[in-house]
């Protein structure tokens, strides 16, 4: 037998074979058991939607929330500023005390939280007048300098101070 | 009861309604099922799920358009999901079974009707190096006898592809029967 003979054989013979369905009564049922599964699952999810979610289809309710929700925002808000505005005040009361324990103070400061401290105030992102931009390793060494001289010798400092001031006058 | 008036009942969530179609068209969502899957348990288990998706979706089905042709879409969907999940799992067999095939051919009795078993083993046979595209092609083409218009409505493929497709499919099966048969 030729090839296509063979190949329509098989094909007429598998179009005459209709599959038979066997238990057509408990697929039925089966079937509507399903789609009552289905139905009453998704009657589950819709009332833990309506108890959870239906109160905001109450007009007065969406108007508070919203309401409350805009104030908590501004209210948030405003201690962000609060917050920031008094963190700068105590940087700036920092200097100033840190200042003052250089000229005066002749004994022997910590170092290393002296400078971390400074280093801190000084590489901030201010906006300041006349300000420079240095890199952060000239700064470390200038502040090294500056604590070795103040341990060492102190009155020299003084001098720079005062020479600062006059030239300062001058202009 | 009429199709139409059987569907809109059944739109309505007539639970009778529903139960009727389900006689009417289990046979022959058993019958396109069986002959995609090749595997009774398989296929019934696609019968129902389609039964399910057609009561879910029944509100979005369009009563103009043929029921036959939007319900052979969510079968042929279907067995296409699972054809595809069944070749990612593909059991490496020894060798395909071709004794049905020659059984059949040097029958004197043409007349002769095979059962579910059979029907399986021979299909499985011929379509076992067909791509699940390929078989759905031919299934619907040569035993189903849907046009290529019909099969890109239910399939939603180009006609273009089917072509391609159903010429694979052939060329498959002839190399298959040369070499094996």
């Amino acid at each position: 037998m030729k090839e296509k003979e063979k190949y329509s054989k098989l094909i007429d013979t598998l179009r005459r074979s209709t599959p038979e369905l066997q238990g057509k009564e408990g697929l039925e049922e089966a079937i509507m058991e399903s789609i009552r599964r289905v139905e009453r699952q998704r009657g589950i999810a819709s009332r833990a939607d309506r108890i959870l979610f239906s109160w905001v289809e109450v007009s007065w309710m969406r108007r508070t929330l919203s309401t409350a929700a805009a104030v908590i925002i501004g209210l948030f808000v405003f201690q962000q500023v609060s917050m920031n505005r008094r963190i700068n005040q105590l940087e700036e009361q920092v200097v100033t005390a840190v200042s003052a324990t250089n000229v005066t103070n002749a004994g022997e400061p910590a170092p290393g939280a002296m400078e971390r401290v400074l280093l801190n105030i000084l590489a901030r992102d201010r906006v300041i007048d006349d300000s420079i931009t240095v890199s952060r390793s000239d700064l470390e060494e200038l502040l090294r300098s500056y604590m070795e001289m103040s341990l060492e010798e102190p009155g020299q400092i003084r001098e720079i101070l005062q020479e600062s001031d006059r030239s300062d006058l001058n202009l | 009861m009429k199709n139409t008036q059987l569907i809109e009942s059944c739109r309505k969530g007539d639970e009778t309604a529903f139960r009727s179609l389900i006689r009417d068209y289990s046979d022959f969502a058993f019958r396109v099922a069986f002959r995609m899957m090749n595997d009774e348990e398989e296929s019934r288990d696609i019968v129902q799920e389609s039964f399910i998706a057609v009561w879910q979706k029944l509100g979005t089905f369009d009563p103009d358009r043929e029921f036959e042709a939007w319900f052979y879409r969510i079968i042929v969907n279907r067995c296409h999901d699972a054809l595809r999940r069944r070749n990612r799992v593909r059991v490496v067999s020894l060798g395909t079974n071709h004794q049905d095939a020659l059984k059949l051919l040097s029958d004197s009795d043409p007349s002769r009707k095979m059962d579910n078993r059979e029907i399986g083993r021979l299909i499985r046979s011929l379509t076992s190096r067909l791509s699940p595209k390929q078989k759905i092609v031919f299934v619907l083409s040569e035993l189903e006898g849907l046009s290529h218009e019909d099969i890109a409505d239910v399939t939603g493929m180009g006609r273009d592809s089917i072509k391609s497709n159903l010429n694979h499919a052939r060329r498959r099966i002839g190399a298959l029967i040369r070499n094996h048969i």
